[in-house]
This record gives structure tokens, sequence and C-alpha cells, in this order.
């Protein structure tokens, strides 16, 4: 492999100073932006397939040592500037773990790799870090991890199989004789030419909003999600880019380009589909080893370019392949080293890193790859898709390295899938149209199914039997607060249960309708709960209403019952039976639980919307319904925690639902903020400025309120519903929060059980629409 | 020395470092003896030499598969 050399090391050993190339500089200057961050660790496990003598190995590889400058080379800062300083010639000792008592071997490597490779290196003492794991019965895994300022992919390749010939050189007493290796440090790489510089820097770009997300600052933790293209997918992509017009110079930039095509297809459609012609860009990264003695050389050369790409709403796969063709070849021609400098990366938050290379052997034993994710990233690489086939097996791995403070967990693991339908479509039809391709995997289309339309999650349990399990759970926690005075849920509990046995006395029994007539008071959550133990449906009657439209809905429901307040009851006309809950003695009823309670098909409550007519317009809501919304809020909304929501919306708007039963069935609590007898209610800026809740549910009207006020430390997520979000003022309330906030936008008719679907907002508007501040550091906004 | 030996001498000189010989016919690209930045490379050679500039168009496997291929390629252009 090594043929004779015309370098020698006498140079590099004048002097040991150099100047860091434009490849080391630009990784330099992102590690110190985040210096605890292992952002930059290239790290692998190779399986190799035979026993390794560790004696024979130490000694290969302090030959590299000796016989390349590159595992030498540290990052001097002491001058002020950065330069590679070459260490002399040092004994390298070699690592040696054994797991091989160990119940699973190959785990406890990874698990002790996993954790290894968060160690950031100190730059100015060793950039490597090596260790040889025997886990017994002839199976041998190298550990090797490089700072990038001192490797590439192409490096660790040629890492790995010079390590290999020297260790076989050393089985045969041979190793003297090796050839040393090209010089690194000392290499004086050409400045690029004015073409290139011009040319980059006559460029200009966006970044592309994933999924709708952006953010201003995020962290570098990164979290890799890993698929591979089956055999028969992969063997299909590399003869189709050979035979479509992604078709270039070599197969391997054929290949490239096909990916890059599929790439952006993809970006196209989780970001800007539906805004007409939109110009994508990523970076990738030209390798920088245009002669042989570059491709033998150890140490970095890549350099990200950006490869930019216009798409529109009429593209097809072939149409797109064809621009990619051109924007790579146009990227090739003005990758000089040391052109990336002049280049607009930082505004490209995607990377494509497509790597062609592929092992060989490690001194005739085969070698299986594992890459070891340090759990980081660079910060402004909102995703990584790193395509390789290091190993040769026939099938393309793909690693989506995406930043977790962007993406959730359950995006993170979606993104393969929604990747994966562009291959499939780009294979089964070249020429479709990629705005037509479906995305949407089989679990996430089911689940997507039972949310559009509101098919039943859990919705055998209904709301009073989840309440009553919420109770047991919770028997000491605070259920209810309204001003100086709270509940646990235990004794809320036996309220509801004491006013329900005495509804059931009255006669109150299944799908009976009971109104509510009642203000904001921890009364009206007995009331609602109580009606819903006893079986009855409840009807809200907003006190303040025309008496008129109060009379109707009494009349049209022919409703027996009304729970209200001896101060309400001159607006309550009619022939119901009126129970004013400050007037009746409940003491001597039972608090236990019923012994009977609704079932999910039974009616739980009604209520009036105002109707095109004129006439308010009853709407039905089954238990079964109740309980889905509910379930399925809780699951999105609280994920396990116990949080506060204020009830500071009539009763009779369906988003009260939200406020009531969500904290009720999830151990948390509800705040009332009673009506107040001003014109305006002023609830929820009394919400705002008292920090006391986590989440408000409320109608972009509400929004529009408390634009403007600073939001406090305790609120975590604002769901809206009800009417359409302005994404200007979603924007507007995301940037007025300090900490990360959550922004739904739920959405559905009062039919379908307060929201059905939910719904993001558009972050470009955002980005228009908001001129001066934006989303605070870590916001996200659910789109 | 005519086009063939100076793009033979510029590709086993510069690109492959005397570590490997070219002949005329030899597949530069199929076989990946050159990469495509190698080709990049090859090209800003080839326009400097013969002092032309080669659109990119023109950067195709038909006209770069061989040194034979370029060849022909700078004769079709001063014709």
């Amino acid at each position: 492999m090594m043929a004779a050399s015309p370098s020698t090391s006498s140079s590099t050993t004048l002097n040991s100073r150099f100047d860091l190339t434009t490849a080391q500089r630009l990784l330099w200057l992102g590690q110190k932006l985040v210096p605890e961050s292992p952002l930059y660790n290239m790290a692998f496990l190779f399986t190799l397939g035979g026993k390794v003598d560790a004696g024979h190995f130490q000694a290969a590889f302090q030959a590299v040592v000796d016989r390349s400058d590159t595992l030498r080379t540290v990052i001097d800062e002491a001058s002020g500037t950065a330069k590679q300083q070459v260490l002399p010639p040092f004994d390298f000792r070699l690592l040696v773990l054994d797991f091989s008592a160990q119940e699973n071997p190959v785990a406890a490597a990874r698990d002790w790799a996993e954790v290894r490779v968060r160690s950031p290196f100190d730059l100015s003492q060793c950039l490597f870090d090596t260790a040889l794991i025997y886990l017994g019965q002839n199976r041998t895994v190298w550990y090797l991890n490089q700072h990038h300022l001192i490797t590439d992919i192409s490096s660790v390749k040629q890492l790995v199989e010079t390590v290999g010939e020297f260790y076989a050189r050393s089985l045969s007493g041979t190793l003297q004789t090796a050839n040393p290796l090209t010089p690194y440090a000392a290499l004086d790489l050409p400045t690029p030419s004015t073409r290139c510089i011009d040319y980059w820097r006559a460029c200009e770009l966006q970044p592309v909003a994933l999924y709708h997300r952006s953010a201003e600052t995020i962290s570098a933790r990164t979290r890799r999600v890993h698929c591979e293209i089956d055999e028969k997918r992969t063997a299909a992509l590399k003869e189709l880019s050979m035979h479509s017009s992604a078709a270039a110079l070599t197969p391997a930039l054929s290949l490239f380009n096909l990916v890059a095509g599929l790439l952006f297809a993809y970006l196209y459609r989780v970001s800007v589909q539906g805004q007409g012609r939109q110009q994508l860009a990523i970076a990738t990264p030209a390798h920088g080893r245009p002669t042989k003695a570059l491709k033998e050389t150890l140490g970095v050369f890549i350099e990200l370019f950006p490869l930019l790409s216009e798409i529109e709403e009429s593209e097809t796969f072939s149409s797109l392949l064809a621009k990619v063709r051109e924007a790579s070849g146009a990227l090739l021609r003005h990758a000089e080293p040391g052109a990336s400098e002049f280049a607009p990366s930082r505004d490209v938050n995607v990377v494509l890193n497509f790597i062609p290379a592929q092992l060989s052997d490690f001194a005739g034993m085969s070698v299986r790859s594992e890459w070891i994710h340090a759990g980081a990233g660079d910060p402004r690489h909102h995703l990584r898709l790193q395509v390789h086939d290091f190993d040769g097996r026939g099938r393309l791995q793909l690693h989506f390295d995406l930043n977790e403070d962007l993406f959730e967990r359950e995006l993170q693991d979606r993104v393969p899938t929604h990747f994966l339908a562009l291959v499939d479509a780009v294979l089964a039809d070249p020429e479709q149209l990629i705005s037509s391709v479906d995305l949407l995997g089989d679990e996430e289309r089911s689940q997507l199914a039972a949310l559009g339309s509101c098919k039943p999650v859990n919705a055998d349990v209904t709301v009073v039997e989840s309440f009553e399990q919420t109770v047991q759970q919770n028997a000491s926690v605070t259920a209810v607060i309204c001003g100086a005075e709270s509940l646990t849920y235990e004794q809320l509990n036996a309220q509801v249960n004491r006013l329900a046995s005495y509804l059931r006395s009255q006669g109150v029994s299944t799908e009976i309708p009971v109104g509510i007539c009642l203000r904001r008071s921890t009364e009206m959550l007995i009331a609602v709960l109580a009606v819903l133990k006893a079986g009855g449906a409840y009807v809200p009657i907003e006190p303040s209403h025309p008496v008129e439209r109060i009379s109707y809905i009494l009349e049209d429901m022919q409703i027996g019952w009304v729970l209200t307040h001896s101060a309400l009851t001159d607006r309550l006309i009619g022939k119901a039976q009126l129970i004013a809950l400050d007037a009746i003695e409940l003491s001597h009823w039972s608090d236990t639980d019923l012994d009977s309670s609704p079932q999910p098909q039974n009616l739980a409550y009604l209520l009036y919307t105002s109707g095109s007519t004129g006439q308010p317009k009853g709407v039905a809501v089954e238990h079964r319904n109740l309980a889905n919304y509910v379930q399925w809020a809780i699951s999105k909304y609280v994920r396990g925690r116990q949080l506060s929501f204020p009830l500071f919306s009539p009763l009779a708007f369906d988003l009260t639902v939200t406020s009531i039963f969500v904290p009720l069935l999830s151990g948390g609590q509800v705040v009332v903020y009673p009506d107040s007898d001003e014109p305006l209610d002023l609830s929820l800026q009394r919400i705002v400025q008292e920090n006391a809740v986590d989440v408000i549910k409320l109608t972009p009207s509400h929004l529009a309120l408390i634009q403007g006020m600073r939001l406090g430390s305790r609120l975590k997520t604002l769901i809206l519903g009800g009417e359409d979000l302005k994404s200007a003022l979603a924007s507007a309330i995301a940037s007025s929060s300090q900490q990360p906030l959550e922004i739904y936008n739920e959405y559905g008719p009062t039919e379908a059980t307060v929201g059905c679907m939910i719904h993001s907002f558009d972050s470009e508007d955002k980005a228009a629409s908001v001129p001066i501040g934006q989303p605070a550091a870590g916001s996200e906004i659910y789109l | 020395m005519d086009n063939q030996e100076i793009l033979k001498k510029f590709i086993s000189e510069d690109l492959l470092n005397s570590r490997q010989r070219v002949e005329a016919d030899d597949d530069l690209l199929g076989e990946e003896i050159i990469d495509s930045m190698g080709v990049m490379r090859l090209v800003a050679f080839v326009e400097e030499t013969f002092s032309c500039k080669v659109p990119q168009s023109d950067i195709t496997i038909t006209n770069f598969r061989t040194i034979k291929a370029i060849d022909t390629y700078l004769a079709a252009r001063s014709l």
C-alpha cells in the first residue's frame, strides 16, 4: 500500500508549530463555542474477525504514532492564536480491557464506548483515544476515537488499514522496514483561487425550518436515529443513480446526487411545501483529497460547502435530480481546499455527509464498524444525515443526527419513515411529483386517523371512573384552589359524592339533563362532577346571558333541575326546580363513591352554541367522546406531570372542558379565577401576573389580551382552540416568555369534542411578521 | 509532447503522485482511478494548459472517461 514517498519527515522535525488549515480552523472555532461538548469526537468500535494480540497491536499503533505526525498533533493556544503543534514521538500505552466475563460482552463494550466517547479531549494534550477490548471466543473490538481536528472519514479508513498493515508486519517481524507516512502538519496546501473565492462569496442562502422548527440558539445535544436501506433497495438506488438524471461523472457522484435529491425532496416536504418555488440549501463535505498522496494522508481535509437547489410544486424526482446534478458539479468545481470559509456555510442548518469510503480489512481479518455517536453535534446543524456503507454490507446506512432541543423524541423517531417513503417513491417512479408522495408510515397514519376522526383511545373508561381512580392515587393532593380556599382530591370527591347522592335522590339518573347556572367557583366544579356521577348530563347556563336565551335553553331541553346560587335564581324563569347550592345542607348525604356510574355511550353534557339561525343550538357529547378527548389531551399535554390549569372561561365554552377534566384526571390542580363584577373580565391578566399555573387553554382572542405581557416562569404550555390562530400572534407570545414555551393549536368543532386535531402555524409567516423579538431560547412552537 | 502525453503526465504525476501509471484507454471514471474531485482538478489544468473554458455542461462521462476522450473533446473544441 505504501509506495516509496518522496517526502521525508526532516522538515517537520525542524519546526513543530504550523498554522491551522482552513478545515481545522473552522472546527477549532466550532469547538471553542461549546468547549465542554464532545461534538467533534469521531469514535468507532471495530469488531475484528479474530483474536488480536495486544502486544503486536501496541507495536503497530506505536509505529503509526512514530511514523505519522498526525496522531502527535495537538493544538497550542499559548501564543493567543491556535497552532498545530507536533509533539515528539512518545510512548504510546494501549488500554486493554477484557469484557469476556460479562454476561453480554458485546453490549458491555458498546456501553463502555458510549460513555467513553462523551469525554471531551483536552486539545493541548492528545487528540486520540484508543483501546482494545476482548470479548472472549476470539472476538476483539477496537475502540478508536479521534478529534475531528486530526481526522475525517477517509483518514479513519486509512488509519485502520495502516494499523492493520503494521500489525501484520509486527507479526512477521518486518515492522522496522515500514515506510514513513506522509506528513500532515507541514503540508502546504495552495490557497484557493479568486475564481472560487468569488463564487462562494456571491452565494446566498437561507436555513430551512424543518418541521417548521427554528430557534436562534440551541444546544449541541443531538440524538442519532439510525435506519438502513435494505440490499434490494440499495442496489436499485445505485442502478437508478446511473440511469437517471442523477447520473454524473462517477458512480459515487451519481449516487450522491440521488441521495442529495432525496434529502432536498424530504426537506421540501417537511418544511416549505405549499409556498411556491423555494430555494433550499444543504451543506455537504468535499473530501479535499484530489490526489493520490492526499488520499493516503492521515488528517482532516474535508470542508463543508453549500449545495443549493430550487424546488417547486410541480417538481418531479427526475427534474429535481437534474438540478442536483448541476449543483453538485458546480460545488465540486469550486470546492478548492480553503475555499469553504468564503461560503455562507453558517446559514446552512442541514448537512448531508455522504461517505463512499469502504473499509477493506485489518491484517486479513474482517472488520465490522460501528460508529459511536457522542450525543452531540454542531448546534448550527438541526439535521445531519450521514449516509454510508463503511463495512460494505450492500445496505446503505442512514444516521439522522437530530438536534434534541428542536425535535422531540417522537418526531425524531418518525424522520426515517418520512425519508424512506421518498426512497420508495423515487424507486417506484422517478417521474412522479414530489409533492404528491405519501410520507406517513402506518403507525403515524393510524395515530393521525385517531386524532382526525376522534376515534376512541381509551373511551371505555369514563371520566367518572378516571376521576375516582385519580382520587385514590392522589387523595391528599390539592385538587382545587379558589382564592384562600383549597380542597384535596379526597375532600373534593366527598363533596361531589354528597351532591351526587342528593341528585340521585331527587330523581336525576342516566342522561337526565341538569342545568348548571353558577359563577366560576369550587361549587361549579363540584356541580359538574356530581351531575356526571349521578348519571346525568350537565347543561351549562351562563348567568350573564339574557334571560330569554336562558329560558329558551331551559325550555328546549325540558330541564328538570338547575344547580345554581341563591343570588342567581331570579334569572332562571320556568318550570325547572332550582337547587341553590349555598342554601341546601348536604352533610348528611353519603360521601362515598356511588355504586353505579355512567356508560360510555351515555350523554355527558350539552353545550349551546350560537346557531346560525339566531337560535342557540344544542350539541350533545357522549361520555366516550369526552373520555377520548381528555385521555388524548393528558397524553399530549400533561405527559406524566401534575400540572395546574386555570378555570377562567365560561362553562359554556367547550375549551373549559380541557381546563377542568385534564388536570382533575391526571392528579393536577384547577386554580379557579372567579368572575369579576367589572365590565371587562381581567382574569386572564391576573393568571399571567400571579404565575400560579403551568398550562392555559384559551382562544386566540384571549391570547391577544395578554400580548405584550411578560409571561411568568411557571407557564409551560399554551393550548389554543376555538378560532383561527394567527401565527404572528403566537410568535409574539412565544417571544415574551423567558423559558421554553409549548404552543399548541388545537381545533375541532364542538361536535367533535373540544379538539380533534392539533395543528401548526407556519413559522415562515412568523419570521415575516415578527420584526422584533424571536422566540425565547429553546421555545418550541408545535405546528 | 502531444495532448495525450501532457494529460497522461498530469494525471500520473500530479493526481496519482506517480503511484499508478495511466494509459490513454484506461477508464478513469468507471474504475474510479480519479474521483470527481480529481476530475475538477483535471478540468482546471486543461483550462489553464490549453487556454480554454470548459463549461460545466461539457464535464461529462463521454468527454472525460479516458485520456483519448479528453483529447477528442479538446480537438473538437478547437475546430
